[in-house]
């Protein structure tokens, strides 16, 4: 039975979406099976990270009812030579569609529940995929919410930022712990100097006040890595650049999910 | 064996009516406690916008057993109470019941295919 796992958080521009392109890459190189699909569908991002600009067929359509699962994942398993088999469901780039979707009634947000919860069952379950990993739209949206009710799992990337760090705490009560989720919480883009961060002492440290100002433990505290950002968007490191220190930083978190 | 006296005997009985009065006061605390849980549950669900939509904000505010319901129901789209019983491994009479508490509050429809009773979320 697959896991499923959604990458969330309470503010945007925590690097949620590199993180789960990046686990996805991790698991699919160790020759699990992935499906990473692309919830985020206020401000969709997947489509350019895999360059699947050319996709006629988004994860929008799927949960509209309008096509099957299987028309609209790219397999990118050749493309990025991984051991395992890696498909990719994109959301839908174009303005219109994302301006669509805001306006959506309650009844197609509860069908589109339960074609989330449906995967596990019929596509995860028959193509044999090992882990389904749902990129959110940060807060607190009904895509991401119905992503948090339908996985296993969630793993809630945070900033340091004061406020960050209350949003997700109440988040993970109010929206994680009622639907009986287990909550992961991962700090990224950690300010300060990189080799001191990585030194244990310090990391304990900073993974000490983070728990006490959460109230539940930290999973880990990734460094802020500026030559991420001078990519712009366009590298999955896990493959491109599997000995870079995000990868390496970000290994033991995918351990962590696999022995989950 | 010495027979009690009347004294005795009266002061027995007074001991024995105390301690049923004070049973008596627990058990009325009790269903105070009750009736102010099914209060406050009542008027949850009293300010609950429910539109029939069983959707992943109408889940947030169930109680915790009907959401347990409502969640294996939101994948069958309809069953019946023993499909979401063996699901929920509650019992079947359990599971009629949370059913149909949320038939009452709209969420779901309710509906026989020959002499079976089916639930479902449209």
């Amino acid at each position: 039975m697959a896991k499923v796992i959604s990458v969330h958080s309470f503010r945007g521009g925590t690097g949620k979406t590199l993180i789960s392109a990046n686990l996805a890459a991790i698991f699919a190189s160790k020759g699990h099976n992935v499906c990473l699909l692309d919830l985020d569908f206020r401000a969709p991002t997947l489509y350019s990270l895999f360059g699947l600009e050319k996709s006629s067929f988004f994860l929008n359509d799927y949960l509209n009812g309008s096509c099957d699962i299987r028309d609209i994942l790219i397999d990118v398993t050749q493309k990025y030579s991984t051991k395992g088999r890696f498909l990719v469901a994109a959301a839908n780039p174009d303005m219109t569609v994302i301006q669509e979707i805001t306006m959506k009634d309650r009844k197609w947000e509860m069908m589109a529940l339960r074609r989330l919860v449906l995967l596990r069952t019929g596509f995860f379950n028959d193509e044999n995929v090992d882990y389904g990993i749902l990129d959110t739209s940060p807060g607190v949206q009904y895509s991401s919410i119905n992503a948090l009710a339908s996985s296993d799992l969630a793993l809630i990337v945070t900033s340091l930022d004061k406020s960050d760090l209350k949003g997700t705490s109440d988040m993970i009560s109010r929206f994680i712990k009622v639907f009986e989720k287990k909550a992961l919480i991962l700090a990224n883009k950690v300010p300060g100097d990189i080799p001191s961060l990585l030194q244990s002492n310090e990391k304990d440290k900073l993974m000490e006040e983070l728990a006490t100002s959460l109230g539940s433990s930290i999973l880990e505290a990734i460094p802020c890595y500026c030559d991420l950002l001078r990519q712009r968007g366009s590298k999955i490191f896990a493959l491109e650049m599997p000995r870079h220190p995000f990868v390496r930083a970000l290994t033991p978190v995918a351990e962590a999910l696999e022995a989950f | 064996m010495r027979q009690k006296s009347n004294h005795e005997l009266l002061e027995e009985m007074h001991r024995r009516i105390d301690h049923l009065g004070r049973k008596l006061e627990m058990v009325i605390e009790g269903q105070d406690e009750v009736l102010k849980l099914l209060t406050a549950r009542e008027s949850t669900f009293r300010s609950f916008p429910s539109s029939g939509s069983l959707d992943v904000m109408a889940l947030l505010h169930l109680p915790d057993h009907l959401r347990k319901t409502a969640m294996v129901l939101i994948e069958k789209g309809s069953a019946t109470a023993s499909d979401i019983s063996k699901e929920t491994m509650r019992s079947r009479a359990v599971e009629s019941h949370h059913l149909n508490e949320l038939v009452r509050m709209g969420f779901l429809r309710k509906f026989k295919k020959s002499r079976t009773v089916y639930f479902s979320i449209e």
